[in-house]
């Protein structure tokens, strides 16, 4: 490449498949916030996000089951904050400093999700988005699809409305 | 309408529309109480006119056909009733209750989006067509040719006007027509003032526009008034006020007429006259609706205003942020003063501050006042309550009220009409007897329930007592056994207390018969379950054979609190200081140990205490204390000591809510915050005390 180098920028798979996106219509288009827990990307509708937070002391609430981390204070507003990695069952992990609270919309109210680290916003389309397979090590209640935005990326993509449904007399 | 703009709008209307037909309740209840004394003020039955008037024409707006319906149907024959065509009896009040009953149904119906039952609407419209009956033609018209009083005067009143003056003449009263004159621009506070004074002395017919207008910058009306007083009286009454008062006079004295009108009800009397086109109901708690001049066009006299809560709430969130804003000030003040170049100006700020924190408080107590609002608003629905469950049950029942003034947090208030409801219905079921039972026990005929309030410190209670039978203590041990609640040997050690209190337990019912929901046991759990929401606990006390008492406590408000700061394991929690009544340090030597429970002993008293390490399962970070202290918590009569490792201090905190899944954590009451950016959560001590209640009863 040494004659092209610094005239030509080449583009990446992800870049060139967006381009092949543009101008053809799709069923439908979603934007999503990719994020990981541990080794594997997760991601929500970008829209559910409110806004994502770094982590500040969680108080502590008893008598909750072990994955409500607690609550939080937004702007004077109470927020619980759920361990999302405890919330679908995966084993606990080292805390790290990119460790973030993505604070989602829930009707009128809102929760936290505590995750390793935020990603970026990443554009699906439909025929990018594959069904929950059936075996997924045990999380599929929470799971609704597997979205495939291109060169081999795995994104699992959240149930939100399965992660925010328990309740608190639920065993801790 | 699925619109937000449109719903909100909606909203508003069925907001205003259960005022207006609350107040039409209460009109109904005080034509009831009136007809049954033998007095009759007329404004009730005008008011009801004018609040199905505007009833009608609002939910015409919004398309509510079922209500359209039946206000339009009520109206004509309210409007008969005014004009005295048709007389008020007691089979039309209650039709006219059953109005009230329907309306809030249709409400409901329209603000839960379903369809109202129609043929429920189509039934009452028949019964309503039924009642209307003209009795006009019996009277016959009253000749008002006896009085002096000119046609164009006449021509210029209403057929309702007129129909009042007659009323007036019939009954062989004094006319007078009372010259006055008014300031344009107190005009309106004027005519209140001259409405009240007229008040007593008689019936103001109209407000006529006055024939000798001198002064252009005044107004001039000329008030007619039907009075049985001499003018004399009437002159004194009107004293210090622009006016002149002349007599109409007459030709011959209607004695023959007084007696005739004697036989019949008399027909209502308005205060002012009354137009075709209404304007809004005024908002808030003014009992008289303001006049609807017909003249120049006056401003709203309603000195109140109709505020969402929820924006009472951003306001309390401001001020409880503001408070924090001054804690970090005063944390910075301090710092600021360790530096010695700047000891004058931080003592110049500490006066500062001094000042917002007392403003602070001042606009707090303020916002607080706000959303208080009276419990007679509660009060006053249940006399319609009563008397319909009275003539289901068919048992005779009287209603007293007291203390309905006593204010207390709007959204408490709008919390307790059911279980308030659920206890009165209780009390008429179970608790007073038939009228023969009643007489054989020497008691009398009618039973009496009686509701009183009274704001005790920071919170209000709240007593529901009656004179029937009182709770049958034998029967509540029987059904506790029956259901397995309580072991055969304990049921012995249980004192009277905790055995009235074992009718709050979920599916509890001493009766055979089902009569709706009291009957079927639903009663009493639901109710301390909604009391137990608002922070309050109720109590139970019988006298077996002579009656029954239900006492409710409640916070006066749940919004902005003084609060005690406290540390158990590490871990800061705020306690509402109206629960708390003492604190005290201990030592580990202090503790004694009664059938596994921890107890110190407080002034030759026994107290119970618990550990809140025990209770929420908190780990010690590794210290053994062998100091500790006890904050003592209480709640009418029950006493719990609290065990924590230090007592930070007092703030007043604002309790913010977890939102409704955490709110299901029990003994937690929500989460406030301290400044400091420490987030801490607040205790519910009512809950606490239950538990430790519980686990006594459990370990019986």
């Amino acid at each position: 490449m040494g004659a092209l180098d610094g005239i030509l920028e080449l583009a990446s798979e992800e870049s060139y498949q967006q381009t092949q996106r543009i101008g053809r219509t799709h069923d439908y288009e979603q934007e999503v916030l990719a994020f990981s827990l541990g080794d594997e990307e997760y991601a929500v509708d970008i829209l559910r996000v409110r806004e994502i937070l770094k982590m500040i002391p969680i108080t502590e609430v008893p008598r909750t089951p072990s994955f409500v981390a607690g609550i939080v204070s937004v702007r004077g507003v109470v927020v619980p904050v759920l361990d999302l990695r405890a919330r679908i069952g995966l084993s606990p992990a080292p805390v790290t400093k990119s460790r973030r609270i993505l604070h989602i919309h829930h009707g009128e109210e809102s929760f936290g999700l505590i995750v390793d680290a935020v990603h970026q916003v990443v554009r699906l389309v439909s025929e990018e988005v594959e069904a929950t397979p059936h075996t997924l090590g045990g999380i599929e209640e929470f799971v609704v699809g597997i979205g495939r935005p291109g060169a081999g990326r795995m994104l699992i993509m959240l149930n939100v409305e399965a992660v925010l449904s328990f309740s608190v007399r639920m065993g801790a | 309408m699925d619109t937000k703009k449109s719903d909100k709008v909606l909203q508003e209307f069925l907001a205003e529309a259960q005022e207006i037909v609350e107040g039409l309740g209460n009109d109904l209840t005080s034509l009831d109480d009136a007809r049954a004394s033998g007095k009759f003020d007329p404004d009730h039955l005008n008011n009801a006119f004018r609040a199905v008037h505007s009833l009608k024409g609002l939910s015409g707006l919004f398309g509510l056909t079922a209500m359209s319906q039946v206000s339009h149907t009520l109206e004509t024959l309210l409007d008969s009733l005014r004009l005295g065509k048709v007389s008020v009896t007691p089979a039309i009040l209650d039709v006219l209750f059953d109005a009230v009953e329907l309306f809030g149904q249709l409400i409901g119906d329209t603000s839960g989006g379903r369809e109202p039952d129609s043929s429920a609407v189509d039934d009452y419209l028949a019964r309503l067509d039924h009642a209307a009956v003209d009795e006009s033609e019996e009277e016959g018209e009253y000749d008002i040719g006896d009085y002096d009083i000119a046609e164009d005067v006449l021509n210029v009143l209403t057929e309702y006007e007129e129909h009042r003056l007659k009323e007036n003449a019939r009954e062989g009263r004094n006319l007078y027509r009372i010259h006055a004159s008014f300031d344009l621009l107190t005009i309106d506070k004027e005519i209140e003032d001259i409405k009240h004074r007229l008040k007593p002395l008689g019936e103001v017919i109209t407000y006529l526009p006055s024939p000798e207008a001198d002064d252009p910058s005044k107004i001039e009306l000329e008030v007619v008034l039907g009075s049985e007083a001499p003018i004399g009286n009437v002159r004194k009454g009107l004293k210090g006020m622009h006016a002149r008062v002349k007599a109409v006079k007459r030709k011959r004295r209607g004695a023959a007429a007084k007696a005739e009108s004697a036989q019949r009800p008399p027909a209502p009397l308005p205060v002012a006259s009354v137009i075709e086109v209404s304007t809004a109901v005024p908002a808030g708690e003014q009992p008289a609706a303001e006049p609807e001049e017909r003249q120049t066009s006056l401003r709203s006299v309603s000195q109140t205003v109709r505020v969402d809560i929820r924006k009472l709430d951003h306001l309390m969130n401001i001020v409880g942020e503001l408070g924090i804003v001054r804690s970090g000030i005063l944390l910075k003040l301090d710092e600021l003063q360790e530096s010695a170049a700047a000891t004058e100006l931080a003592g110049a700020l500490h006066r500062d501050t001094r000042t917002l924190e007392r403003k602070i408080s001042e606009l707090q107590m303020g916002i607080l006042d706000v959303r208080m609002v009276p419990l007679g608003q509660v009060f006053d629905k249940l006399s319609r309550v009563v008397r319909k469950i009275s003539r289901d049950a068919s048992k005779e029942i009287r209603l007293l009220i007291s203390g309905g003034d006593t204010e207390i947090d709007k959204l408490i208030v709008e919390e307790l009409s059911d279980p308030l409801m659920h206890i009165i219905r209780n009390s008429i079921d179970h608790g007073i007897e038939t009228t023969e039972v009643r007489r054989r026990n020497g008691k009398p005929d009618m039973g009496t329930i009686e509701v009183s309030a009274e704001q005790k410190g920071s919170h209000v209670i709240i007593e529901v007592s009656d004179d029937g039978r009182g709770f049958d203590e034998v029967r509540i041990l029987e059904t506790a056994l029956k259901r397995g609640v309580i072991e055969t040997g304990a049921a012995t050690e249980l004192s009277r207390r905790e055995l009235l209190n074992l009718v709050f337990l979920p599916g509890f019912s001493t009766r055979e018969d089902v009569t709706e929901i009291s009957g079927r046991g639903v009663g009493m759990d639901v109710v301390k379950h909604n009391i137990a929401k608002l922070s309050g606990i109720i109590d139970v006390q019988s006298s077996s054979g002579r009656g029954a008492k239900i006492v409710v406590t409640l916070p006066l408000t749940l919004a902005i609190i003084p609060a005690l700061i406290v540390q158990v394991a590490g871990r800061t929690y705020a306690l509402p200081l109206n629960s708390v009544l003492e604190t005290l340090a201990g030592d580990f030597e202090d503790v004694r140990t009664i059938e596994s429970r921890e107890v110190v002993n407080l002034r030759d008293q026994t107290l119970a205490l618990t550990r809140l390490t025990d209770l929420f399962g908190l780990q010690h970070p590794g210290e053994d204390l062998s100091h500790f202290f006890v904050v003592v918590v209480g709640l009418a009569q029950h006493r719990l000591g609290l065990v924590v490792d230090e007592i930070v201090g007092q703030q007043d905190i604002v309790i913010k809510s977890m939102g409704k899944l955490m709110s299901e954590v029990p003994g937690i009451a929500g989460a406030t915050e301290l400044g400091g950016d420490q987030t801490v959560l607040v205790l519910d001590v009512a809950a606490l005390i239950e538990e430790s209640l519980q686990r006594v009863v459990e370990a019986a």
